[in-house]
């Protein structure tokens, strides 16, 4: 249940990191490794926070 | 450097907006005037004559006298959704408001016989000649204010059509401004994640009754919505559809249509900082350099 939706929110979030990259790049090879880096920066940032977030609602 | 006639750019946007095509006809571009005035007045005309406006109006003018009960105006009729954009429409509108109103205060009694679905076409169409009117009295103001006649003149691309390229196809845009490899993966991004979310929703996300703000989304993009559309016609929500599925192939079509609008936004500004940069360049000031720009972000 979770990892269905888990997976569909990764495919969502990187078709969405590439293309607002392409609003502040015009050559592909930087949309794509601009793209990435911010995907990258986004799931670990949203993985954390989620954690935190679980794990608090987990405790109290 | 060229230089073009001094208009005033406030008078040459007030009469673009009094009436279609004649901010244009005054700046001298009399081919551009006609086809703005005939596209803005029969898109205009035929949302009155959908929504039963045009009745009205037409009742006022050659005088016959029908009687279907009490006068009773909708208040849809004049729903602000399409009245805004409307406005923008200057003498026409004010003509078939100012003749409505006189009919609603009017002895005989007329009941706009106008269907459900006739009213919104209506409404929209009449809404949309408002919007295409906003564009002209803005290219009527960036003409007059042109004093290079760089940015309007020949030679140069036109966002309005790589803005109408990306929303009938993603991309296309970019293709249009000349960023053919960016336009093609942009493209292939927005589209895949419609399709996507049409896999996944098993052809029922384009369902514009059910889901009508996820449809007003999806339709953000023009060719794709249309073929999807049409091909999952017969698609309905049954027992068989796995309700997650469902949901997330929403939220796939309605991202894909709102990032469509960020592209279609992005295409426009693309050709409209060429075009900057080469009225920038012609009248001696520092001209834009969008790519520099966008790789120091």
């Amino acid at each position: 249940m979770l990892g269905f939706h888990v997976f569909y929110f990764l495919v969502i979030s990187l078709i969405a990191c590439l293309v607002f990259s392409a609003m502040n790049r015009n050559d592909v090879p930087g949309i794509v490794l601009l793209g990435l880096k911010r995907f990258a920066v986004f799931t670990s940032l949203t993985a954390l926070f989620g954690a935190i977030c679980w794990g608090l609602m987990e405790v109290f | 450097m060229t230089t073009t006639k001094k208009h005033s750019v406030w008078l040459s946007g007030l009469l673009a907006w009094l009436l279609p095509g004649l901010g244009h006809w005054m700046l001298g571009r009399h081919r551009r005037a006609i086809a703005l005035c005939a596209s803005v007045m029969v898109l205009y005309l035929a949302g009155l004559f959908a929504s039963q406006k045009w009745s009205l109006i037409a009742n006022d003018f050659v005088g016959l006298d029908i009687r279907l009960g009490p006068i009773h105006i909708p208040s849809s009729i004049l729903d602000p959704l399409a009245a805004v954009p409307e406005s923008f429409i200057g003498l026409p509108n004010f003509i078939a408001h100012g003749t409505l109103q006189f009919d609603a205060r009017g002895e005989p009694s007329l009941e706009p016989k106008a269907l459900v679905g006739g009213l919104t076409i209506g409404l929209l169409l009449s809404a949309l000649a408002g919007l295409i009117n906003i564009i002209g009295v803005a290219d009527a103001v960036t003409i007059a204010g042109d004093r290079t006649g760089r940015l309007t003149g020949p030679g140069r691309r036109e966002p309005f059509w790589g803005v109408l390229l990306s929303w009938l196809l993603p991309g296309a845009g970019h293709v249009y401004a000349g960023h053919r490899n960016k336009g093609i993966l942009v493209g292939s991004l927005v589209v895949g994640a419609f399709v996507i979310g049409l896999i996944l929703g098993d052809g029922c996300v384009l369902d514009r009754q059910r889901y009508p703000y996820y449809f007003l989304a999806t339709m953000f993009q023009g060719l794709p919505t249309l073929v999807g559309g049409v091909a999952t016609a017969g698609f309905q929500v049954d027992e068989s559809v796995d309700p997650r599925r469902l949901e997330v192939g929403l939220l796939f079509v309605g991202v894909a249509g709102l990032m469509n609008l960020l592209v279609m936004i992005d295409s426009y500004n693309l050709i409209e900082s060429k075009n900057l940069g080469r009225a920038a360049d012609a009248s001696g000031t520092a001209p834009a350099q969008p790519e520099v720009v966008a790789k120091k972000s």
